[in-house]
């Protein structure tokens, strides 16, 4: 089954609470964020692979009135399989 | 215990003095008396690594939520941090990273020599403000003014904890 990065983040954000904060793994994650609606509360990540779930552990550890159900999303995908292959989604 | 191997309480003075309110770190012989004067504080978290560089990715987020880290680690494990380094470059977050030294002196495992003999060329590669420590006396002081650079001056500081200081603690009895 093929997943649908872009409509799976939208789907994730729909309903979206205005405190929610969000951290995408980096890379094409980055983008589906960015295409679901850009927000002061996204710290979008470009590089540095592997930190977004420890990014938002250190978040949500200082700010633990916002900890649940906040998300910090890390979602690499295969290209040529379009298989989730590593990181799936984390929530804190 | 004497006033030369207390100095690990020293680096948790300036802690609290620092409100440092998350750690870092995965289990170390250098490191073990001040992580169990963390992990008995209430007011921090400890946080445990199952690789140094994660730690990295903690501070910045703890930073971004308003709260001050620091991260520990041995000198092998600066070399696991490198590109994860590239988070506080470009975000200009603050990164306090206390390093104890392997393979700089009566070391008995070859292997620490490899990463041990580049600490000082990688930090300064990497941007990082050094803080070399060598005596138990000079602990405190440069405690003290590592944590000023990092969060007053919102650089990567290392303080560098030479093996002759952590050896009279771990290898002599």
């Amino acid at each position: 089954m093929k997943l649908e990065r872009r409509a799976a983040m939208a789907t994730l954000l729909a309903d979206r609470a205005d405190e929610l904060l969000v951290v995408p793994g980096l890379g094409s994650t980055t983008w589906d964020l960015v295409a679901a609606g850009d927000n002061d509360r996204n710290f979008y990540l470009w590089g540095a692979m592997g930190g977004a779930a420890m990014i938002g552990l250190g978040l949500a550890l200082a700010q633990p009135a916002h900890q649940r159900p906040h998300v910090a999303a890390q979602l690499h995908v295969d290209p040529g399989r379009g298989l989730v292959e590593e990181e799936n989604l984390r929530f804190m | 215990m004497t006033e030369q191997a207390d100095w690990p309480d020293r680096l948790y003075d300036t802690f609290k003095r620092a409100d440092i309110r998350q750690v870092a770190y995965v289990p170390d012989a250098g490191h073990a008396r001040l992580i169990d004067r963390c992990r008995a504080d209430p007011q921090i978290r400890d946080v445990v690594l199952t690789t140094e560089e994660e730690g990295v990715a903690l501070a910045g987020g703890a930073w971004l939520g308003g709260e001050r880290a620091a991260l520990l680690m041995q000198s092998s494990g600066l070399g696991n941090c490198v590109n994860m380094l590239s988070l506080a470059r470009i975000c200009r977050f603050p990164l306090l990273m206390l390093i104890t030294m392997r393979g700089e002196w009566e070391e008995f495992n070859p292997w620490q020599q490899p990463m041990g003999s580049i600490i000082d060329d990688v930090l300064k590669l990497c941007e990082a403000e050094i803080y070399r420590v060598r005596t138990p006396e000079e602990v405190a002081g440069a405690a003290e003014r590592a944590v000023r650079c990092a969060f007053g001056d919102e650089r990567i500081t290392a303080l560098v904890l030479s093996q002759q200081l952590i050896g009279k603690k771990v290898w002599t009895k």
